[in-house]
C-alpha cells in the first residue's frame, strides 16, 4: 500500500513539474493554425471567396465542448476538410463567465492566377464587380447561407431581403463572438 | 511517531522528485576526456580558418569546457584565446579607451550535440559586451546569471545570426542581423524625420576591432584597427514576451564531413523529405552568408509566427514553370501579424537541375515570398518606397518585361540571386551564375537562354554546377 501511494506521489510530482512547463496556445491561434497550412482547391475565375464557419460551445465543469459545427457557405466543409480539428481546440480562455458561446471564424480567399487577371488596374490589381465586393463583406461575419459560387453576383439588398423572409425576428439581433478574419491570398506567381 | 515520519520521508522524497524532474532538462557537468577528444575532432574537421571569419582565427581551449544540457541538446562552451583582442561592440559615437574597452568584452564557442543521437550538430560562437560589473565567470549561454550588456551569437562560418540586449539578467532587447541596405534605408528614415512603422524598434551597426601589428624587421608598429561592421535591428521585448530566450538560436554548423553533422535551426521550412539533395539545400541556406541570404533568414527566421515553406508543385512536372509563389495565410493576434507562405518547386528541377540552378530558383520564389511578406508588414506607400520602380543603377532602365517582376528587377535583386550561387559555390563562373539570377526576371540572350537550359537538366550534357547525386 505504501509503495502504490509512493509511486502515485512520484508520478504527481513528476507530471506537476512537466505541466507547469507546457506551454498552451490560445484557442485563437491554434485555429488560425489549423487554415494556415490548408490548400484550398479554388476555380481561378472568382477573385474572392468569403464565408464563416460558426461552432456552439458549451463549458461544463470547467471543459469546453463544440456541440456543432455550420457554415454560411456549405463550400468551406470542401475548402477546409480538416475543420472537424476544430472539435479538439479548448475555448475555455473565450467563455468568461458564459457557459454557452457562438465562434465565428471569418475566413476570407482571395486573388488569383495572374494570367486569369482579365480586368486590372494601373497597379495590376485585379477588378472585380461590385456585387461580389459587397457580398464578400457582407458573407464574411453573417452567418446567414450564402454561395459565393451562385450568388456573388446577386444585388446585395436583395439577398439579404430574401433571406429576411425566411428568418425569425430574433435573427435580427444575435450574439456572438467573433474572431479576427483568417485571410488567404492566393499568388500563383511563377 | 511513526506518522510524523513518513510524512517527513514523504516531503523528502516529493522534493527530491521535484529536483530530479526539473534537473532533467538542465544539468551543469564537465565533460569526460573521451568527450573533449570528440569535439576536438570534429572541430578540426569542420573549422575553417578564412579572413572574412574572424572569429576562425581563434583558438578554443579545451581545458575549460563546460557543458549543459539545454532541453535536447548538450551545449559545450569553451574559452578561446584571443590574443589580437578580437572585441564585438554597438557601435557609439566616441571611440572607447580601447585597453579599457576590451576588458568588457568576452567570445565563446558553442558547440551543440544531440542529446538522444549523441551527435554534434552546429558550432557558434557566442560573443559579450559588458557594461556593468557582472562576473564572466557567471555568464553562460541562456543562464546569463546578473549580466548587463550585449549578447550577440554568430554562425560558425562568421555571419551574424542575431542577439539579446539585458539588464540585470533580464531581456530587454531583440536583435537581428539585418543588411547594410536597410541600416542605411533606416538611417535615411530617421534623418528624413520619417516615422517608421514600428516604433519599438531601431537599426544598429556593431563594430568588430582587433589589436593590430605591424612589423618592419624589428620594428613594430602595433595599434586598435576596425575589422570591419555588422548590421542589427533592435527591438524591444515587452513583458509578456520575456521567455524569448528559449527562441535563441545558436547558429549553423561548418558544413558536412567530419564526425558531425550539421543540422542548423531553421524557420524556412520545407517538405522536401523525397528530394534528399535540394532538401540538404534548404538546410544549407542557413550556411550561405551574402545579403538575399541574410534577408530572408532576417524575414523568415526571426520566430515562429512568420514561416515560409519550400514545397515540391506536382502540377508543375512536364511545364516549363519551375517554382511558384503559391498562398499566403494571414491573421492578426495579440497586435502581431501572423504569415505563412508557401512556395512551389517543379520536381523536374527537384531531380534534375544542377545544385546551383535548385539554389537560385528557390531564392527566386523566397524573394516573391519576401515581397508578399512586405506588403502584409509595410503600408502601401512604405511598400512603394522600399520596392517600386524600374530604375536601377542609377537612372538606368532594367528591361523587366513581366509586371510581376518589376520589383524584383532591382539590381540588388539580380546580383543577390547571383552573389547566393557565388556564395554557395565559390569556384561557379560568374558570367553563368550572372545568367542564372536573371532566369525567369528578364528577356535572356540566346547565350543565357542556353546556360540555363544546361543547369536546369543535367541528363544532358553543358553543366558545369554540381550535379545531385
Amino acid at each position: 500500500m505504501k509503495t502504490v501511494t509512493l509511486f502515485s506521489l512520484f508520478l504527481l510530482g513528476c507530471l506537476f513539474s512537466f505541466g507547469q512547463s507546457k506551454k498552451v496556445e490560445p484557442p485563437t491561434l491554434a485555429v488560425y493554425r489549423l487554415f494556415a497550412d490548408a490548400k484550398p482547391m479554388l476555380k481561378d475565375s472568382l477573385a474572392i471567396y468569403a464565408f464563416n464557419f460558426e461552432l456552439n460551445i458549451s463549458k461544463k465543469n470547467g471543459n469546453t465542448k463544440v456541440t456543432r459545427i455550420t457554415a454560411n457557405d456549405t463550400l468551406a466543409f470542401i475548402l477546409f476538410p480538416e475543420y472537424n480539428k476544430l472539435f479538439s481546440i479548448d475555448y475555455s480562455s473565450l467563455m468568461n463567465s458564459k457557459s454557452n458561446i457562438r465562434l465565428i471564424i471569418p475566413v476570407l480567399i482571395y486573388g488569383s492566377s495572374p494570367e486569369k487577371k482579365i480586368y486590372k488596374d494601373g497597379e495590376g490589381n485585379p477588378l472585380i464587380s461590385f456585387n461580389a465586393a459587397v457580398n464578400a463583406a457582407y458573407s464574411l461575419y453573417n452567418p446567414s447561407k450564402y454561395s459565393n459560387i451562385a450568388e456573388s453576383q446577386v444585388d446585395l439588398g436583395n439577398l439579404i431581403y430574401r433571406k429576411a423572409k425566411k428568418r425569425k425576428v430574433a435573427d435580427d439581433f444575435w450574439e456572438a463572438v467573433i474572431m479576427n478574419p483568417i485571410l488567404i491570398e492566393i499568388h500563383n506567381i511563377k | 511517531m511513526k506518522n510524523h515520519l513518513f510524512k517527513a520521508s514523504i516531503i523528502l522524497l516529493l522534493l527530491v522528485v521535484g529536483w530530479g524532474c526539473k534537473k532533467e532538462n538542465q544539468s551543469e557537468r564537465s565533460p569526460d576526456q573521451l568527450r573533449i577528444n570528440k569535439l576536438e575532432l570534429w572541430y578540426k574537421a569542420n573549422h575553417v580558418v578564412s579572413e572574412q571569419n574572424l572569429f576562425s582565427q581563434l583558438q578554443p581551449n579545451w581545458e575549460t569546457v563546460y557543458v549543459k544540457q539545454v532541453g535536447n541538446q548538450n551545449v559545450y562552451e569553451l574559452e578561446l584565446e584571443n590574443p589580437q583582442k578580437l572585441m564585438v561592440r554597438n557601435s557609439s559615437k566616441e571611440l572607447p579607451n580601447f585597453d579599457k574597452e576590451s576588458k568588457k568584452h568576452i567570445i565563446k564557442l558553442l558547440i551543440f550535440e544531440d542529446v538522444k543521437s549523441d551527435k554534434i550538430q552546429y558550432a557558434s560562437y557566442m560573443t559579450a559586451e559588458n557594461v556593468a560589473e557582472s562576473d564572466f565567470a557567471k555568464l553562460h549561454y541562456k543562464n546569463v546569471g546578473d549580466f548587463t550588456g550585449t549578447i550577440y551569437y554568430y554562425h560558425f562560418g562568421g555571419g551574424l545570426s542575431n542577439g539579446w540586449i539585458y539588464h540585470n539578467g533580464k531581456i530587454k532587447n531583440k536583435l537581428t542581423a539585418t543588411t547594410e541596405v536597410q541600416y542605411q534605408y533606416q538611417q535615411k528614415q530617421y534623418a528624413d524625420g520619417k516615422q517608421t512603422d514600428n516604433v519599438d524598434c531601431y537599426s544598429l551597426m556593431v563594430e568588430h576591432y582587433m589589436y593590430v601589428c605591424v612589423y618592419v624587421g624589428s620594428y613594430s608598429d602595433c595599434r586598435w584597427q576596425s575589422m570591419g561592421y555588422s548590421y542589427v535591428e533592435g527591438c524591444v521585448i515587452s513583458e509578456e514576451t520575456e521567455d524569448v530566450p528559449s527562441d535563441v538560436p545558436g547558429g549553423y554548423g561548418g558544413g558536412g564531413g567530419g564526425t558531425g553533422s550539421a543540422t542548423p535551426i531553421t524557420d524556412i521550412k520545407h517538405k522536401l523529405d523525397s528530394f534528399p539533395c535540394a532538401k540538404n539545400l534548404i538546410t544549407q541556406m542557413n550556411n550561405l552568408n551574402s545579403d538575399l541570404s541574410n534577408l530572408i533568414k532576417n524575414a523568415f527566421n526571426k520566430n515562429d509566427r512568420i514561416n515560409l515553406t519550400i514545397e515540391p508543385n506536382y502540377s508543375l512536372q512536364g511545364t516549363s514553370t519551375d517554382g511558384v509563389l503559391g498562398q499566403n495565410s494571414k491573421f492578426t493576434y495579440n497586435n502581431q501579424l501572423y504569415f505563412n507562405i508557401s512556395v512551389g518547386i517543379n520536381p523536374d528541377i527537384l531531380k534534375n537541375a544542377t545544385k546551383e540552378y535548385i539554389l537560385v530558383t528557390i531564392y527566386h520564389e523566397a524573394i516573391h515570398a519576401y515581397l508578399a511578406l512586405k506588403k502584409a508588414e509595410l503600408s502601401e506607400t512604405e511598400f512603394n518606397n522600399q520596392f517600386a520602380g524600374l530604375y536601377v543603377n542609377g537612372g538606368r532602365l532594367i528591361g523587366v518585361q513581366d509586371p510581376q517582376h518589376w520589383s524584383m528587377g532591382y539590381t540588388n535583386f539580380v546580383n543577390g540571386l547571383k552573389n547566393i550561387i557565388l556564395a554557395y559555390n565559390p569556384s561557379f563562373n560568374a558570367d553563368r551564375a550572372h545568367a542564372l539570377a536573371l532566369g525567369g526576371i528578364v528577356s535572356l540572350t540566346p547565350e543565357q537562354a542556353a546556360i540555363n537550359q544546361q543547369e536546369k537538366n543535367t541528363t544532358i550534357l553543358g553543366y558545369t554546377g554540381t550535379k545531385c547525386p
